[in-house]
């Protein structure tokens, strides 16, 4: 199809559109056939359009939500770096008896006894790091805000 | 004894997982978007875990997924990473810390499977998937291109391959020299040899330290399979690979000529 043939196609459908609205669906598809438009290809690129509209939407909403929580995590990661590693040690032996809830628990645990090697002292910072994510922010701050 | 999950619930929950995000391509596959919608708030941190591939720490209202920094190419920080968003979907908030073995395991009857067979699928969706894989011939370069094009590991791309693939295909896994686990397509209908390796293989070659050409080659069919004569005419496609990284050699097997 040239440029003309397709301005020409389009002129059609928005005038068509402007003027026919009591038409059924399949009525609709068989008089934008008889104009020109390759209503197969053009509802395609429709539902793309719309599709990539959405996933563009939940892309801006997500990051924006995921930095706002970005935030609060690195409020947590300054307070973990200040703490002194016995502290540290001390947290992670706490959540492995249950102080910082079940999943806190399961978490301290199952480091403790799928490594193989002692974990560095970055590991469990990061370690402390997420147990309190996990117990302090995610509890307190998201409860009830999920998009499901 | 814990039930298993079937492959097919495991796929669909990542297909719903997609169509949160209305994924149609490859290049669409936004794991840090697809771990935080849907209710999922789950986001991902890079580094400070060295003693495991990645981990899941979650609860209703979200969690943390890390993974390990010095996991390298990118599809394989993927594949980590959707993983852990199976767990997340498969088997509900808790704690989930996986090795590099757990997520190169593929013998069924875990929940590190189920969440293999998740990542699998978020990642190499079947409709996606199965219109590419007749382009070529079998063949691991082969799966190298569609392992980057998925942006997923390479292991995950064979294995995804010989599940797809209409070909008589396997895919086997040695490691430390022993046969460790294989997988076949639906229409390989052979045996393979898993308890001795046989000397005709290219995985004997590279295990003896043979000068060894890589790529497609024909060995006979015996050599692989149970019930042909190693002596015989009848022959087999492999590819063969050193994965030194993972102290693996891998095979690929493909039937391409009618055996008896």
């Amino acid at each position: 199809m040239t440029t003309n043939e397709a301005a020409q196609a389009w002129d059609d459908l928005m005038n068509f559109l402007a003027y026919e609205e009591d038409l059924s669906d399949e009525d609709v598809l068989h008089t934008l056939n008889q104009l020109g438009v390759d209503t197969e290809s053009f509802m395609t690129r429709i539902g793309d359009t719309i599709r990539k509209g959405i996933q563009a939407n939940r892309r801006k909403q997500a990051a924006e939500e995921r930095a706002k929580e970005e935030s609060k995590l690195s409020e947590i990661r300054q307070r973990v770096i200040r703490f002194p590693i016995e502290a540290v040690r001390q947290l992670a032996r706490d959540a492995e008896h249950g102080k910082f809830g079940v999943v806190g628990q399961e978490l301290a645990i199952a480091c403790r006894n799928k490594q193989d090697t002692e974990p560095t002292e970055e590991e469990l910072r990061a370690l402390a790091e997420d147990i309190l994510i996990i117990t302090e922010e995610r509890d307190t701050v998201h409860e009830g805000n999920s998009q499901r | 004894m814990r039930v298993t999950l079937k492959d097919s619930i495991c796929r669909k929950a990542a297909n719903d997982v997609l169509a949160d995000l209305r994924v149609e391509a490859p290049d669409e596959i936004d794991l840090e978007t697809l771990a935080w919608i849907g209710g999922r708030r789950l986001s991902i941190v890079e580094g400070r875990l060295e003693g495991a591939e990645g981990r899941l720490v979650a609860n209703k209202s979200g969690g943390i997924i890390r993974i390990r920094q010095k996991t390298t190419p990118i599809g394989r920080k993927r594949f980590t990473i959707a993983h852990e968003i199976g767990h997340r979907e498969l088997h509900g908030v808790g704690a989930y810390y996986d090795t590099l073995r757990d997520l190169r395991t593929w013998t069924r009857g875990s929940k590190e499977i189920e969440a293999n067979i998740f990542a699998s699928e978020l990642l190499m969706p079947e409709r996606l998937f199965r219109p590419l894989i007749s382009r070529k011939p079998p063949s691991l370069q082969f799966i190298d291109e569609l392992a980057a094009e998925f942006r997923t590991s390479n292991q995950a791309a064979a294995i995804r391959f010989v599940e797809t693939t209409s070909e008589p295909c396997a895919f086997v896994v040695f490691r430390r020299g022993q046969y460790e686990w294989s997988r076949k397509s639906q229409c390989f209908e052979f045996f393979i040899h898993d308890g001795s390796l046989h000397k005709y293989t290219g995985v004997a070659d590279i295990l003896a330290g043979k000068p060894f050409i890589p790529g497609p080659a024909r060995t006979p069919a015996g050599a692989w399979l149970e019930g042909q004569d190693p002596e015989g005419r009848a022959t087999i496609m492999e590819d063969t690979r050193h994965l030194s990284e993972f102290d693996e050699v891998v095979a690929l097997l493909w039937v391409d000529e009618l055996l008896d």
